[in-house]
């Protein structure tokens, strides 16, 4: 079956089953690698992407039952974006870096979701496995992005 | 010295000039090739560098490309670092003969080579645009990929071809300390910005016309082979191209990775398990605790009398500690890609044994050497697993491509269940230990036993082989008591293991810093203190304890609601202590605070460093307080990370703070020594919080999501 999916602001046809995952679709179909397998069943967080800026667990959502606009790491841009992306450069987060695009893609739509504190940075972040364990500097990088977003938008 | 492929590819697209000897490029190519094996640098004055070691998140990349840009006097911006090939004597370690990467080791035995490539490929610059400019040599400085003098100006690029048509001298003058500017600075790594946009290409990533995605099926109990197997309803499934037999199982070759994972499901297959393990992890454990009972030891080290001295101890401490099989679990699975063109077979993957990784494919497909070409990427992480001495997850894409008889280019890739479950793990073992004190609480007799599995996964060398594999790192090496006795004894099991993170150091450090917390405890004395009196032999290690110490505020006592552990170590040539500061209760806490003072010689890059402290630690923390494969009839049960539990953000330390002691003017280990100390401090901390003596690990128990 063929399925169109609005990706990084462009339709893109997807020809596999319904129920091929799209984090496969993405990976394999469409040479978007940015987006990283790592458990397959939403309990790590490298295949986060944005369903209409909502970050979701793209090996856990069927190509079939995509109903809106995804964005990959590959396709972000605006003002919250920019912060994050600086924010982990800034703060030289990365080691292996496997694990990077979805922690940047969960910091994205958290910060994007409103003020951020302790408790939602946590309950949030969480969810992203990192085996180097930069969390320190995650944790810093979601803190000063956020920061710098908040100061932008009540300026 | 003839081009291998990439050489000519890179050549082909950035018209690469000095550091590449091309015909009528360079006139007297330099007797051991040192600025073509290690940089180049084209047209525009981009400098590329070739790290010969694996780049698996510790940053080595960065670091090799920074010491050849300080001596080069290169425009850091303007430095970008690419995998040698494979290829001897040219990438061989200094010290281990093979090109690999392990133990810490890779800035330290690269230091001379890369600093002698940029000094080299520097002074021919400079002659360069001496010899253009009518001027002197010494006329010619260099500055952030410039060349200038009072009346010119140039970059890298514009002599980029001038210079290699020089002869190479054979002497130049290395910087000094005072003259750098990139080394011991703020220096941003050169993969940070890929790597966050997820533009960096891992073996995962890899892509080739035409590719199949294969994935294998393997035996569930651990080192089970195929009876035999139906493959018809997976055959049937869509999206497969092909199902075939491998020595280690039944491969699916399919449209996607899904296809092929979903199609493995469909496979009926009979395993032959008479070579298979048959325990469970707490057999295992049990049968090595029995073997020190029953058999003799395959290593013993006595120093002194330490039976007569327990005969005169005042108090005998003991303890014994079992630390469980380990699971890497790297946040990229392992894979690898390739195919066979033109008779020659490209892989591409995060290798860390290059040698024996390129061995193992030639053997397979029957090819020479030079016709196997291995594309080096970052790695998302190893921790020791991409080093197997057995190149086992190479080999298997090797026996891959053959089956299929090379008819596409072909992408294997392990789930996360087939990377937790099969085997190739930290190796169990079983550390008993005993000690003797005076009357003042002293340490005046050791003993020693432990029991597992050396990863060396062979038989010993020769009769009472001191095996590193196991030993390095105890508490008998480390500590001074002139009557001690180590024993080792290395009962059989069927589980492969495998280097993890510092090697044994993970269990013989933590064993060692947990148990000296105990004597101290037991003598009523300070920890830090009595380890100062242990520690006669290692200024290096009292001189970090001092500072770990001071800068925790040791002395004084900590806020309401604190409690403090310590606990020091060496290894990979380095020394590190941490102070860890916790809250809460024994089950239920947090860590505030960890201070830490390390002694890597010289830091080349401090960031770095301490991202390497940071996330060593929690690497530590997360095999000691919670990692742990468990058996059951020789099959692992654990194969995802709701039941293989690693640290999450909200359980690292709070804060961390780092202090650097140059104690030596050159590198040492930084990659793995981070990671050991930690679990113990934590552990040390909580049992003065009442936990219970710990005797097994992992300290928490698994909590099944």
């Amino acid at each position: 079956m063929a399925f169109t999916v609005l990706i990084n602001g462009q339709p893109r046809v997807l020809d596999c089953e319904p129920d091929m995952p799209l984090l496969w679709g993405l990976r394999d179909l469409l040479g978007l690698t940015g987006t990283k397998y790592s458990c397959g069943k939403g309990l790590c967080g490298a295949c986060t992407v944005h369903l209409d800026g909502a970050a979701v667990r793209s090996c856990s959502v069927p190509v079939s039952e995509v109903k809106g606009a995804i964005t990959t790491i590959e396709g972000i841009a605006g003002p919250v974006a920019e912060r994050v992306l600086a924010a982990w450069d800034a703060h030289q987060v990365a080691q292996c870096g496997y694990c990077q695009p979805g922690q940047v893609m969960a910091a994205i739509a958290l910060i994007a979701a409103g003020p951020v504190d302790d408790a939602a940075l946590e309950a949030t972040m969480n969810g992203n496995l990192c085996r180097c364990a930069t969390y320190m500097r995650i944790r810093a990088a979601v803190r000063d992005a956020a920061q710098t977003f908040a100061q932008t938008v009540s300026a | 010295m003839t081009l291998d492929r990439r050489g000519f590819l890179v050549l082909a697209s950035t018209g690469l000039l000095l550091g590449v000897a091309g015909k009528g490029l360079s006139t007297a190519p330099e007797p051991d090739g040192l600025v073509q094996r290690f940089l180049a640098i084209d047209w525009e004055g981009t400098v590329t560098v070739f790290a010969k070691h694996l780049d698996m998140g510790q940053g080595i990349w960065s670091g090799l490309a920074s010491i050849v840009a300080e001596e080069l006097d290169a425009d850091w911006g303007r430095v970008r670092v690419v995998g040698a090939p494979a290829r001897l004597p040219d990438y061989a370690h200094n010290a281990f003969h093979e090109q690999t990467t392990g133990g810490s080791t890779s800035t330290a035995q690269s230091w001379d080579e890369l600093r002698r490539a940029g000094a080299t490929a520097r002074a021919m610059l400079v002659r360069a645009a001496a010899q253009a400019w009518h001027v002197p040599e010494a006329a010619v400085g260099t500055r952030r990929g410039e060349l200038f003098t009072d009346n010119h100006t140039a970059g890298y690029g514009d002599f980029a071809a001038a210079a290699a048509r020089l002869p190479v001298p054979a002497d130049v003058t290395l910087k000094s300390r005072a003259e750098w500017r990139l080394l011991g600075g703020a220096l941003p790594r050169t993969d940070t910005a890929a790597k966050t946009r997820g533009a960096t290409v891992y073996g995962i990533d890899g892509m080739w016309p035409d590719m199949r995605h294969a994935i294998i099926a393997r035996c569930p109990q651990i080192g089970g082979k195929v009876r035999s197997y139906d493959a018809s309803a997976a055959r049937a499934m869509p999206g497969v191209d092909m199902v075939v037999e491998v020595p280690s199982g039944i491969a699916v070759i399919a449209r996607t990775t899904w296809h092929a994972i979903r199609a493995r499901e469909a496979l009926r297959i009979e395993w032959d398990t008479h070579a298979a393990e048959t325990r469970s992890d707490t057999e295992i454990a049990a049968d090595f605790t029995r073997a020190m009972a029953e058999t003799a030891p395959a290593y013993t080290d006595t120093r002194g009398a330490p039976e007569a001295a327990f005969a005169c101890a005042h108090r005998v401490v003991e303890a014994e500690f079992r630390f469980p099989y380990l699971a890497h679990a790297s946040m990229e699975p392992l894979s690898i890609s390739g195919r066979m063109v033109g008779g020659v077979c490209e892989v591409r993957a995060g290798f860390q044994s290059q040698t024996r990784n390129q061995q193992a494919i030639a053997d397979i497909l029957g090819l020479p050497l030079d016709r196997v070409a291995l594309d080096t990427v970052p790695a998302g992480g190893s921790f020791g697993r991409r080093a197997s001495f057995d190149s086992d997850w190479v080999a298997e894409f090797a026996h891959v491509l053959k089956a299929t008889r090379w008819r596409w280019p072909i992408k294997l890739t392990r789930t996360r269940e087939d990377d937790v479950t099969g085997g190739y793990y930290r190796p169990l073992m079983i550390h008993a230990m005993r000690a003797g004190l005076d009357r003042e609480g002293r340490l005046i007799a050791l003993d020693q036993r432990m029991s597992g599995q050396s990863v060396t996964l062979k038989a010993p060398e020769k009769p009472n082989w001191r095996d590193w594999t196991v030993m390095e790192g105890v508490f008998h090496e480390l500590y001074a008591c002139s009557n001690s006795r180590l024993r080792w004894w290395g009962p059989p099991a069927r589980v492969p293991v495998l280097t993890f993170r510092s090697i044994s150091n993970n269990h013989t450090g933590i064993a060692k810093e947990i148990f000296v917390d105990r004597l101290a405890r037991a003598a009523g004395a300070d920890p830090v203190a009595y380890r100062l009196a242990l520690l006669g032999e290692e200024p290096r290690q009292v001189a970090v304890l001092r500072l770990a110490a001071e800068k925790a505020g040791w002395n004084t006592p900590p806020r309401p609601g604190i409690t403090r552990g310590v606990a020091v170590h060496r290894s990979e040539g380095s020394f590190i202590a941490q102070v860890a500061e916790l809250s809460g209760a024994h089950d239920d806490f947090c860590i505030e605070r960890i201070v830490t003072a390390l002694d890597c010689g010289l830091a080349l890059n401090p960031d770095t460093v301490r991202a390497q402290v940071e996330g060593g630690t929690g690497f530590g923390l997360s095999a000691g307080l919670y990692g742990r494969v468990t058996l059951e009839g020789g099959a692992a049960q654990d194969g995802n990370f709701d039941t293989y539990r690693v640290l999450r953000l909200n359980e690292m330390p709070r804060v961390m703070e780092t202090h650097l002691i140059e104690g030596a003017d050159r590198p040492s280990g930084v990659g793995e020594p981070g990671s050991v100390p930690g679990t113990a401090a934590v552990v040390n901390a909580l049992e003065r919080m009442g936990l219970p003596q710990v005797t097994q690990f992992p300290v928490f128990a698994m909590s099944r999501i």
